[in-house]
């Protein structure tokens, strides 16, 4: 057995334990009351095992309408942009690195804001806007990688500065938009601040197989994230294809971090610190790292989803803002905590 | 400077008074839930196409109803429908006072104005009555199956269209042809009476000054009541103005609400509005807001209290 | 015993990035069982050949062979297994265990998800063995020291398994004695399992202790190629880096080791010239002396096999000298005097004078005559030291009226001021 293996299935277990609570906690929160006995017994019944248990009408919808469609698309874009994060900080060899840094979710907001303010909003029930930010994403993420590739070879700083300076780019185009928007500000706001009032259960239908395309190209990418920790120079010399392995890490980050901003709006934080917390846990090695991750980052969007809708009920705060007040102080620890490293190795 | 305070201050009672001579018209002819809503004269199902292009089909005639606006909320109990109001949007729906106690299902979302879907699925209802935005929720709601028909009154005929096809989709259609026969005499009369007209200016927010467009209900309601707002030109329906366009155009009454001014001499004491002629002539009118911005039955009492208003001796 | 086939052969090989090429035209092979160092001052390829020989740089002319095959035609999987890299140092970005670091360097024969046979743990134990980090098998790497962390970088590509090892300035941040374990497996390594070792080095004594051949680069092409006392040469040192110093055989080994005492640069730092008239080992501490202060020493006429021509041999002075036991002939005498002229002091040392190397004297009485400033050495009176029948005494007195006197070493060296 390898070392630390009964350790590391204990971690995993709690955070199963962990995700199907807070899962089962957010389902039974929210304006009216509904216990999680009920809620347990609801969904028993509806997976044909079990009777029908004595709730109202009312209630049925209310959880199968509103709010298990909601906290499972929290699940989906919490995994997605929690893989992302893995991926990204794998590529950048950073531990602060995050999904945005390619400039994906500012290219998915300047694709949805775009839609909505050319009037767009209501092509495809609304999935216009979606599409055009996940197109959005994905143009910008290929952008970004076109301008720091020389031939075959891609310089991984290069892709970083080039992430920030078009996100400066699109910042602007972005603020451009908005000052021509009349009362779709109040969408626009949606995409900045990120949220997951979803319609029903469309929005899970099509970011969830995207989410499931992304999580198994990554699984294949574990070992080639492993040996980047060496440096790309080390990681060549051991043979593995540095080339292609960059390519399809900010091909599969910029699809899980693109379908997550597409259904959700911008939600930071997320993909930067729960690959972080986690490598803190069970360490570095991505076999063990990634199906911690696939565990943790649903069961924290879930949770960020659930204090938004509680703290100022009925009124909800916007998800991004809570997952940024989290993480916002979070990051600064970790900076102080690196700065202190660095300098005391140096 | 002395006479033009009093005769401001006359202005002031004279306009409070007939808001309160008016508020008591109101109860007394359109407010109280008079004629039961019996004999209908629909049959259901019934169709329509509301103000947001949707075409909604009512079943059966609605017995739990949710309004999501104050005005809304008015043209239920004018119809004689106050009992199956199950739902309001919020603390605004203020009248008539009954209308305090029913449930509020408004608050949420991330800016506080959206419905609260699960009160609002909590509350069954089988009519959800709107007026314009809110599209994603309101999209949320109808793939609940929960009727949403918008209406939005764009001007005083608009707006009596709105309340027959209220009582349409209630079945309440005698109720509505009162209310609207009465609406209709009474804004007649008022207009009859404006034969001198006046420039005028509406304001609806200040600071930064905000007014009405010509397309606005408020607007029709100025016109109607026999005054010429100064902002026919106006390129969108709630322009910001600048106070020195104001007092170029030197309109001859400035009318605000309470909801924006505290007091006719507060809005002489602005920086810069000295210059604009309505002030230094002192015709400086506060009408209640309620009456001239909820498109709803007591709006023919706003007409009158503009009217009365623009009218009145001293301009 | 190295075999006779080359396992790593670069063949004419032109490299850079992308101006002009920082190697050209560079052929070197390295058989199994041999231990090739690859030296040089900085900034003259060495680095760049590693990385073409180890297929991280594709070369503009020429060809690289590993085992016979073109790494660069080989997939990367491929090529790791014929040949493996020690870098300098790993900075990992994440945190891993020495044994997981260790592990990696099994990567050529891991499928993709795959921990690794039984086979491969085995094979990473016994790098981590051959290295001395098997006591640290579960530390994480960024906590060891700099010396630690470059055994675990050697036990990876020892882990490797390659024919072919290439070796980018190992010893960089270890202790002397864990230079030696170094060096050592390397030596093994070649001589036991007959891999073929090209280590960069840049300590010369090291190459020359460790290496069987030597390849010496200077500015991107190859100088020399050979034994190390071949190679190791005070011309190497002085045409390749610009230093001057001694290279003489460790008496054990026999092995060729720089003399740090003597290397000053080939430019004098302070333009001074100095002649000096010696023998018989009279002048050959104040030619050190000499040298220690700046001066750029010329010596004449020496005799050869005398002490002092050993010593200017040695330190490569300009020197006039003649047969043993012959006199000085005109042309010498010519050459000695010109020294003397572009000299600006010219020191006569307390030296036994007799037919053979009277004329000495006869050149110094004639620079000092020119006003050539003149230093007379005179520990041992004049009248113990002729043997030329009386002729040096008379000589050296007419010296003495012209020139400075001194009755010790010291003496003389501080009145040179």
């Amino acid at each position: 057995m390898r070392p630390g293996a009964r350790r590391y299935r204990r971690v995993l277990l709690v955070l199963s334990v962990a995700l199907v609570g807070s899962a089962l906690l957010a389902v039974s929160v929210g304006a009216v009351a509904i216990s999680p006995g009920s809620v347990v017994r609801l969904v028993v019944w509806k997976l044909g095992l079990g009777p029908r248990p004595n709730v109202s009408r009312a209630a049925e919808v209310i959880v199968f309408q509103l709010r298990l469609p909601r906290v499972a698309l929290a699940m989906v874009v919490g995994l997605a942009l929690a893989v992302a994060g893995t991926l990204f900080q794998g590529l950048f060899r950073n531990p602060l690195a995050d999904p945005a840094i390619i400039g994906v979710s500012s290219g998915a907001a300047l694709g949805a804001i775009a839609v909505i303010v050319l009037g767009g909003g209501t092509v495809l029930g609304g999935l216009g806007v979606s599409a055009a930010a996940f197109v959005g994403g994905l143009l910008t993420a290929f952008f970004v990688y076109r301008l720091a590739r020389v031939g075959p070879a891609v310089n991984v700083a290069t892709l970083l500065l080039a992430g920030i300076a078009v996100a400066a780019v699109i910042s602007a185009a972005m603020s451009l938009f908005m000052s021509f928007a009349g009362e779709e500000i109040r969408s626009i706001y949606f995409w900045l601040l990120g949220g997951l009032s979803s319609r029903g259960w469309t929005a899970i239908e099509i970011v969830a197989p995207l989410a499931l395309l992304g999580v198994v190209g990554t699984v294949a990418l574990v070992r080639d994230l492993n040996l980047m920790s060496l440096g790309e120079e080390r990681a060549a010399q051991l043979g593995v294809d540095t080339a292609r392995f960059k390519r399809r890490a900010v091909a599969l980050g910029a699809l899980l971090a693109g379908a997550a901003v597409s259904v959700s709006g911008v939600i930071g934080f997320v993909g930067l610190m729960t690959p972080h917390v986690m490598r803190l846990i069970v360490g570095s090695d991505h076999r063990r790292l990634l199906p911690a991750v696939l565990l943790a980052g649903p069961t924290f969007l879930v949770l960020a989803d659930l204090v938004s809708r509680v703290v100022l009920a009925p009124q909800e705060l916007p998800l991004g803002a809570v997952t940024a007040l989290i993480g916002g102080p979070f990051f600064l620890v970790l900076l102080r905590r690196e700065r202190r490293r660095a300098s005391a190795v140096a | 400077m002395r006479p033009s305070r009093s005769s401001l201050g006359a202005l002031l009672a004279l306009a409070l008074l007939l808001a309160a001579c008016s508020d008591d018209g109101s109860t007394s002819s359109t407010g109280t839930p008079s004629a039961s809503p019996s004999a209908t004269a629909v049959s259901f199902p019934v169709t329509v196409v509301d103000d947001d292009g949707v075409e909604v089909t009512i079943p059966a005639e609605p017995q739990r109803i949710v309004t999501f606006a104050p005005s809304m909320t008015e043209i239920v109990y004018a119809l004689g429908l106050g009992d199956r109001l199950v739902g309001v949007s919020g603390p605004y729906d203020d009248y008539p006072p009954e209308a305090k106690d029913v449930e509020e299902v408004g608050g949420a979302g991330e800016f506080g104005v959206d419905p609260n879907i699960e009160t609002v699925v909590s509350l069954e209802p089988d009519l959800f009555l709107a007026i314009s935005g809110g599209d994603q929720w309101k999209a949320q709601l109808r793939d609940l199956g929960i009727s949403v028909v918008t209406l939005n009154a764009t001007d005083f005929v608009d707006l009596l269209g709105d309340i027959e096809t209220v009582g349409r989709i209630t079945g309440a259609t005698a109720a509505a042809n009162t209310v609207v026969t009465e609406m209709r005499s009474r804004a007649d009369a008022v207009t009859a009476q404006a034969t001198e007209r006046v420039t005028c200016f509406f304001e609806v927010g200040y600071p930064p000054l905000f007014t009405v467009g010509p397309n606005t209900f408020v607007y029709d309601l100025l016109e109607r009541a026999g005054c010429d707002p100064v902002t026919a030109d106006a390129a969108s329906d709630y322009p910001e103005w600048s106070v020195d366009a104001l007092v170029a155009d030197g309109p001859q009454v400035y009318i605000a609400t309470p909801d924006s001014a505290r007091s006719p001499q507060a809005i002489a004491k602005r920086p810069g509005f000295e210059g604009i002629r309505a002030v230094a002539d002192g015709n400086v009118i506060l009408v209640d807001g309620d009456l001239v911005t909820r498109p709803g039955p007591r709006v023919v009492d706003g007409l009158e209290q503009l009217s009365a208003a623009l009218h009145a001796p001293g301009d | 015993m190295p075999s006779p086939e080359p396992l790593l052969e670069l063949e004419h090989v032109s490299a850079g990035y992308g101006g002009a090429p920082v190697v050209r035209d560079v052929t070197l092979a390295v058989s199994g069982g041999e231990v090739v160092g690859l030296v040089g001052p900085n900034g003259s390829g060495k680095t760049t050949l590693v990385r073409v020989a180890s297929r991280a740089l594709r070369p503009e002319g020429g060809s690289v062979r590993v085992a016979g095959r073109d790494p660069y035609a080989a997939s990367g999987r491929e090529a790791a297994r014929l040949l493996a890299v020690v870098p300098q140092d790993i900075a990992p970005a994440f945190s891993f265990s020495v044994l997981e670091t260790v592990l990696m360097g099994r990567t050529p024969y891991l499928p993709a998800w795959g921990g690794g046979e039984p086979d491969d743990w085995a094979k990473a134990r016994a790098a981590m063995l051959a290295a001395s980090v098997q006591h640290l098998a579960d530390r994480p790497v960024e906590e060891l020291s700099g010396g630690e962390r470059q055994r675990v970088v050697l036990a990876q590509a020892l882990a490797q398994d390659a024919p072919v090892l290439v070796l980018d300035e190992p010893t960089t941040h270890l202790d002397i004695r864990h230079v030696l374990d170094v060096l050592s497996i390397v030596r093994r390594l070649a001589e036991r399992d007959g891999s073929a070792v090209l280590a960069v080095l840049h300590d010369l004594n090291l190459a020359g202790a460790v290496c069987d051949r030597i390849v010496a680069l200077h500015r991107g092409e190859v100088v020399t190629d050979g034994r190390p006392e071949e190679v190791i040469t005070s011309g190497l040192l002085r045409s390749v880096y610009g230093v001057e110093a001694e290279v003489v055989p460790d008496e054990a080994t026999g092995h060729p080791t720089v003399r740090l005492g003597a290397i000053r640069t080939t430019t004098s730092v302070s333009g001074r010239r100095a002649h000096v008239v010696g023998g018989a080992g009279r002048a050959a501490p104040l030619i050190r002396r000499l040298s220690e202060a700046g001066y750029d020493v010329s010596v004449g006429v020496l005799h050869e096999s005398d002490t002092d021509a050993t010593v200017a041999e040695r330190l490569n002075l300009a020197r006039v000298s003649v047969p043993a036991f012959s006199a000085i002939d005109p042309e010498s005498a010519a050459g000695c005097a010109r020294l003397m002229r572009s000299a600006d002091v010219v020191i006569v040392c307390d030296v036994p004078f007799g037919p053979g190397n009277l004329e000495n004297l006869r050149l110094a009485l004639g620079a000092a005559e020119a006003g050539i400033r003149t230093l007379l050495l005179d520990q041992v009176p004049i009248a113990e030291r002729d043997f030329s029948g009386g002729e040096a005494t008379a000589l050296w007195g007419q010296l003495r009226e012209i020139a400075g006197v001194a009755s010790s070493y010291d003496g003389l060296i501080s009145g040179l001021g």
